[in-house]
């Protein structure tokens, strides 16, 4: 899917017979006549250009404030599923936490995003309300009991105490 | 809402029936495993006496009364048990008598407080004569013959105990005649039953105000028997050490070792013994204990006078005459058998090399019979012989022939026939020392020649003297042996019986097979093949015999895993002659002595009072031994300087407890090593328990290096119990009487400071008390005599401060008290013996095994004694998995071992850890041996014999293909597809 | 036969006649226990000696320390007296055996108070002297002892916390601060037979409260699938007459296939 888009720009209209080898793809040949209304040049929108900074804002706060809006979803997932253990428990608790996860390694590409005066703002909102997702994670697994945070979860790495003195000895005979 | 409410509770009701109705891991079997990991071994102990079957004209039985209490009949040509019944115990002589004639076989035990009728065919018990004197030495017990229509039968049967006459019929057992022997105010030593040919009967005592009295009864029919009583004056008699006997024609001959002299007189009209010193006929050599005198035979007028354990005489003794027939030197035991109406006399001698000769003389003219002779050879892990019964039988061309059967020392019987040419063969055997264990271990089998080898390569000696290229060329020729080993296991694979080599004994992958070195009380040492019970190695220690209490010393000192030293063990046990201690060092995997100088033990000048496994390692990886003497000198074995300079880093380190049964007192004692080299123990702690109340019968220790894996137990909350694992903790057991309500005592006790850490009484209870010690736990059998019931009781101990700060444990630094939990149940029986599993690493949950009196060896998984069951359970002790508290202990049939068999006698349970976490192996010992696996969590590091590698094999292959071949459609419809 | 059986009953009558009173024997027997080992019980009636040992070795000997005594045979804890305070000479074995890593001993006779026995015994522990001289001679000692007046044992345990400064003075070294505890077995577990019926009896009882309801009517007991599938029946109008079409075709199908 991600080559045809990328082929799609660079040219006209492509087939993709999208096999594992790349180079046996056939090409699409660029001397066809273009189809009727269609042109080859980009036609800018020059109304929309004032426009541009403040939606690219809006745009950016919406990526920005993402993760938060996410988080009474969460929340109410959280509630439905229950504290037992059990896979689908233990599958959302993987989605939330890979998330977030997810977004922070991503951070730089987001970041790209986030340009003008409000950037810094928009990054620790971003930022921010990730660690908030997060947050809400690492407290479903403490609910649910995942996390070692109790002397039991540590009792089987546990070593003997080992004895000092040694003593010996039973019943006198004869 | 109701239905709610229903509906809510409705899962629990069903969770609690399913942890009710759960039943833990059980060790259950199928048909087809039986004896496939256990074997069982059937012994009757040592022989008393013994009798060959009559009544039948083509004998094949030998019944035997042991000392066991066994009465038990043998197949002579093979050796195996016909029938067994095993008698209350209690006396240390076993049976007293076993009374064969025709079709009566009449066994008399308990110092005659049992008579017991038998059916010789098939060992039902026709009828059983109970009496409750509680007599202290064996009864005489004859078969009362009378005539009927010209031929003799036997009409009943005289039992004479120490107080009392009685004749039982012996149709029904009723007691015809029962009279005192004594008038009151008298006490007798020891006493002799005789009947005369015109069937009166006599019975003969010795009275301790040095006289004899002679009772004779004649039987005057519709009245029953009338007592004549003689008392005669026997200046001479001592009863411990004066033996009468009663010859054929009624002529009482007694010899009395501490004068060395004989003494006869007439049983019908003599008035006084005629005196005979023993010099006077020629002997004076003789060892004081082994004078001892015997009858020859019923109705015969000689008499057999022992005077060493190789020496015997023939007398002819008259009411005032007693006169040589025949010195028998060399004879180690005598017998008489009748054939073709002459009676021969049988009898083992010593070969003229090491050998063993039975030969027999008629007793009409004392000329022995060079027919009756046969040799065998004499191995010397028998011992010399002690018994011996001749049966004799006709052969096809009219000559006489016998079979005897042999007793050896070390209590094994041997089953003699003559073959062609005054050649002995030995039937079979039977290793009845085996039926008296008094310690045992279980020894890992040394590694396999390979194995070995690779062992050698990374050995403790080779490590910097070798070059490179040494090293090089050893890996070399290692792995080529290896490889050559592998091409082997082929060739045996491919032709399985192609040669059938007896190897040496080695280790399996998961040391599942064990040696089992058995030391027996009469001194014998077996080596078993824990696979199949079979005998390995034997060695016989004459001059041996069990401590005060019945136990002996057994350590291992090295095991198998240090390759270039041989393993060695080391037995304690005491000197017959003097008391004294006796150390003999021996290899337990062939049983050779380790020292070749030393074959019967290296004897020590001092008595033993205890013996212990030292905790610390020479440079030889050898444990040493002390054994300290009855001045509480220490003494080490072997004394080497390296052991001297380990303890001496450990001064104040070391304790050692001794339990003073006798005193009831418990001593501790800190092992300090001087400046000098010398050992010395200073009194550090003692404890002195109320004789009459308080008498101490059991101090069980934790098992030594026991692992423990889990450190702590997780509650619901997940906060931890930390389990209070001290090492040095002792639980004894002490049992009495206080105001005359039996009471029970237990004392938790630190070995090294001699605290008492809890105590607890349970009043109005009594032993025996079975106990189990095991990590932080104690669990103990005993009988409530308030409910008429068995009861079993579980301490858990637990720190009782919340956290654990120290990785090491100190008794000497630690102030705090465990917490302890307790809980008791009612058990439906009586135990004989309890054990606890034991795994390599202590992972797998832990199992008691309980020797039921029926003969039953069960197992019952700790987690059911548990003291946090709760009566009313709530969630929380659901999510813990604690059981619901239920008081009484159920015993199912599925958690036997023994499946439907019944092992006789157990008195101890031994448990050897294999490598495999998963599995124990158990033998369990007493009169009979039963060895077997136990996985007390099932086998979970094992898959199960009854996977299926094929199935899952050819699963996993299918979807292998599968995958590739449907990828590779895929491939093409997409193509196919693209192309349309 | 009838007359054993009869006999035996009679037995059985009498003996029942009699438990009580063999009972209540007993419990007198049990209650006079305490009075009698504590005839007065404000004063302070029993009491021993303590002994102390310095010395290391086979050969130990003993020197008075102190007096515990305590009030009744059921007390737990108990006083101790110290005799003549630590001499000089004493402080300095102590010293020297804490440096050293020895032992402390102390020991108490097995008997006290009641039992005049000349044959006495004694019962001894050790405790690390380097303890003992770094809490200041601080020291709690539990005497175990039984009803009829035998000392099974004795143990001692040192306060850590016992100094008041940091460093070890000497002048704190001349008497000790001990605290007595005495202890005595508990009584052993019995098997809650009692507990557990009346568990199982009050679970019957539950389930006998619980099945009235079980005797309702169908109706109800099952009105919550019943409505829903009534009310559906309800709501969806026309369905009998489907159906009824339904079979109609059904019918003609067959009939259809017949003909065929």
């Amino acid at each position: 899917m991600a080559a045809v888009q990328n082929r799609g720009r660079r040219h006209k209209w492509a087939i993709d017979f999208s096999h594992r080898r790349g180079d046996r793809q056939i090409q699409p040949t660029s001397d066809l006549p273009s189809p009727v209304g269609y042109t080859d040049k980009t036609v800018t929108d020059v109304s929309a250009r004032d426009k541009d900074s403040s939606l690219v804002a809006k745009r950016a706060w919406d990526v920005a404030l993402g993760p938060l809006k996410q988080l009474p979803m969460n929340l109410f997932i959280m509630y439905m599923s229950g504290n037992s253990i059990s896979i689908f428990p233990i599958m959302m608790v993987g989605m939330m936490f890979i998330r977030p996860v997810q977004a922070f390694l991503s951070v730089k590409s987001t970041f790209k995003n986030f340009e003008g005066t409000q950037a810094l703002a928009q990054k620790s909102v971003y930022l921010v309300s990730n660690l908030l997702a997060l947050g809400l994670a690492l407290y479903k697994c403490q609910a649910m009991g995942l996390l070692p945070t109790h002397s039991s979860d540590w009792l089987a790495f546990m070593d003997p105490q080992q004895r000092v003195e040694y003593s010996m000895g039973g019943m006198v005979v004869t | 809402m109701t239905g709610q409410g229903q509906g809510f509770s409705l899962p629990w009701i069903l969770l609690t029936a399913a942890l009710v109705l759960h039943v833990p891991p059980t060790s259950g079997m199928y048909e087809d495993q039986i004896g496939k990991f256990d074997w069982h071994q059937q012994y009757i102990g040592a022989v008393r006496q013994a009798a060959f079957d009559q009544s039948a004209p083509v004998s094949k039985r030998i019944f035997v009364g042991t000392e066991s209490n066994v009465v038990a009949a043998i197949n002579s040509r093979t050796g195996q048990l016909a029938w067994r019944h095993v008698q209350e115990r209690g006396d240390p002589w076993g049976v007293d008598a076993v009374l064969h004639k025709g079709n009566v076989l009449v066994t008399v035990c308990s110092g005659g407080d049992a008579v017991r009728a038998w059916d010789p065919a098939s060992g039902t018990l026709l009828w059983e004569f109970l009496a409750k004197e509680k007599n202290d030495s064996p009864a005489k017990a004859l078969l009362v013959e009378g005539r009927q229509d010209e031929r003799s039968h036997v009409e009943s049967v005289a039992v004479l105990t120490k107080k009392t006459l009685r004749i039982l019929s012996a149709v029904d057992g009723h007691e015809m005649v029962s009279t005192e022997v004594w008038s009151s105010g008298e006490t007798g030593g020891i006493s002799v039953l005789h009947q005369a040919s015109n069937g009166q009967l006599y019975a003969v005592s010795i009275s301790s105000q040095a006289a004899v009295q002679i009772v004779s009864y004649t039987h005057v029919p519709g009245k029953g028997y009338e007592a004549v009583k003689r008392v005669i004056p026997a200046g001479w008699a001592l009863p411990q050490s004066t033996q009468c006997v009663v010859t054929g024609d009624n002529i009482l001959v007694c010899s009395e070792a501490s004068t060395n002299s004989l003494h006869t007189i007439s049983l019908v009209d003599g008035s006084g013994f005629t005196t005979v010193t023993l010099l006077s006929l020629g002997f004076n050599s003789w060892q004081p204990d082994s004078l001892a005198i015997s009858a020859v035979q019923v109705g015969r007028k000689e008499v057999l006078l022992r005077l060493s354990q190789d020496h015997y005489v023939l007398l002819q003794a008259t009411a005032d005459t007693i006169t040589v027939l025949k010195d028998l030197p060399n004879v180690y035991a005598t017998t008489t058998a009748r054939s073709q109406d002459r009676d021969i006399m049988f009898m083992v001698k010593k070969g003229t090399k090491d050998e063993l000769v039975v030969t027999g003389f008629y007793l009409q003219n004392l000329k022995e019979d060079q027919a009756l002779t046969q040799m065998i050879a004499h191995p010397l892990h028998y011992g010399s012989p002690q018994q011996v019964t001749v049966y004799t039988f006709l052969k096809r061309d009219g000559s006489t022939g016998y079979r005897a059967l042999l007793q050896m020392e070390d209590q094994t019987l041997l089953m003699l026939q003559q073959l062609q040419g005054n050649q002995g063969h030995v039937m079979w055997q039977r290793n009845e020392a085996l039926a008296s264990i008094s310690a045992v271990d279980q020894v890992d089998l040394p590694v396999s020649e390979t194995e070995s080898k690779f062992e050698e390569e990374f050995g403790e000696e080779s490590e910097e003297d070798l070059s490179i290229w040494q090293m090089f060329t050893r890996r070399i020729t290692t792995q080529l042996e290896q490889l050559k080993d592998l091409a082997d296991k082929f060739e045996e694979y491919r032709k399985p019986k192609a040669k059938q080599v007896e190897k040496q004994l080695e280790r399996d992958p998961f040391n599942l097979r064990k040696m089992i070195v058995a030391v027996t009380s009469a001194g014998k040492l077996y080596g078993l093949d824990s696979a199949n019970g079979d005998i390995v190695w034997q060695y016989f220690l004459p001059n041996i015999r069990c401590f005060g209490q019945g136990e002996m010393y057994l350590f291992v000192q090295r095991t198998t895993a240090h390759f270039p030293h041989p393993p060695q063990a080391m037995l304690v046990a005491q000197d017959k002659a003097t008391g004294n201690g006796l150390v003999f060092t021996f290899n337990p995997t062939t049983g050779q002595p380790v020292n070749a100088s030393a074959v019967s033990g290296i004897l020590q000048p001092f008595k033993v009072l205890q013996a212990i496994l030292l905790p610390v390692m020479n440079n030889h990886h050898l444990h040493p031994v002390m054994i300290v003497d009855s001045d509480h000198g220490v003494h080490i074995f072997p004394p080497s300087s390296s052991v001297l300079s380990v303890l001496k880093k450990n001064n104040g380190k070391i304790f050692l407890h001794a339990a003073d049964l006798e005193k009831s007192t418990l001593t501790g004692f800190s092992l300090t090593t001087l400046k000098d080299g010398k050992v010395e123990l200073a009194q550090a702690w003692h404890l002195s328990l109320p004789i009459p109340s308080q008498k101490i019968v059991s101090v069980v220790p934790r098992r030594a290096n026991e692992h423990v894996h889990s450190q702590g137990r997780v509650l619901s909350d997940r906060s931890v119990m930390y389990k209070y694992l001290n090492p040095n903790l002792l639980a004894v057991m002490t049992e009495g009487i206080e105001r005359d309500i039996p009471l029970l005592t237990l004392y938790l006790v630190d070995a090294v400071t001699g605290q008492v850490v809890y105590s607890m009484q349970h009043k109005r209870a009594s032993g025996p008390v079975h106990l189990v010690h095991s990590e932080n736990w104690v669990v103990y059998h005993y009988w409530n005599g308030k409910f008429r019931r068995h009861e079993v009781t579980v301490l858990e101990l637990f720190e009782s401060q919340g956290d654990r700060n120290s990785t090491t444990f100190s008794s000497l630094s630690t102030q705090s008290l465990p917490l302890v939990l307790q809980q008791a149940y009612i058990f439906p029986m009586g135990l004989s013996a309890m054990a606890v599993s034991n795994t390599e690493r202590g992972i797998t949950a832990r199992s008691l095994l309980l020797a039921l009196p029926n003969g039953g060896l069960m197992t019952l998984p700790k987690n059911i004694l548990d003291p946090r069951r709760p009566i009313i359970p709530t969630k929380q002790h659901q999510e813990e998995g604690v059981y619901p508290y239920i008081p009484e202990l159920h015993v199912n049939p599925m958690t036997l071992l023994t499946y439907n068999q019944s092992i006789e006698g157990i008195r101890g349970i031994h448990i050897g850890a294999a490598g495999l976490e998963s599995t124990s192996v158990v033998l369990a010992y007493g009169l009979d041996l039963f060895y077997t696996r136990i996985m007390p969590s099932q086998m979970f590091d094992v898959l199960k014999e009854d996977f299926d590698y094929f199935f899952i094999s050819s699963i996993l292959l299918g979807l292998v293909m599968a995958t590739l071949i449907t990828h590779r459609l895929a491939a093409m419809k997409t193509l196919n597809r693209s192309w349309r | 036969m009838a007359t054993t059986m009869e006999s035996f009953s009679r037995f059985c009558l009498w003996f029942l006649v009699f438990l009580p009173v063999i009972c209540f024997c007993q419990v007198l027997s049990d209650m006079d226990l305490p009075a009698g080992a504590a005839p007065q019980p404000n004063i302070p009636t029993l009491s021993v000696t303590v002994e102390h040992s310095f010395d290391q070795g086979r050969d130990q000997t003993f020197t008075a320390r102190g007096t515990i005594s305590w009030k009744t045979m059921r007390s737990t804890s108990g006083t101790y007296v110290q005799g003549v305070p630590l001499s000089e000479q004493d402080r300095d074995r102590l010293k020297v055996l804490a440096d050293a890593g020895g032992f402390y001993r102390i020991r108490v006779p097995n008997k006290f108070g009641l039992i005049g026995d000349s044959t006495t015994d004694y019962v001894s522990t050790l405790v690390r002297a380097d303890l003992l001289y770094n809490s200041c001679l601080s020291d709690i000692i539990t005497l175990n002892i039984d009803m009829l007046g035998h000392i099974i044992g004795v143990a001692m345990a040192t306060v850590p916390e016992g100094c008041e400064g940091d460093e070890v003075e000497t002048f704190d070294l001349s008497l000790f601060n001990t605290t007595v505890e005495i202890a005595q077995p508990v009584t052993g577990p019995v098997p809650e037979t009692q507990a557990y019926i009346q568990k199982i009896e009050q679970e019957r009882a539950e389930k006998e409260k619980g099945q009235p309801p079980e005797q309702r009517s169908f109706f109800a007991k099952y009105w919550m699938y019943i409505l829903p599938i009534v009310l559906f029946l309800i709501l969806s109008p026309g369905q009998p007459e489907g159906g009824q079409g339904g079979g109609g075709q059904g019918g003609g199908g067959r009939g259809g296939n017949g003909g065929g």
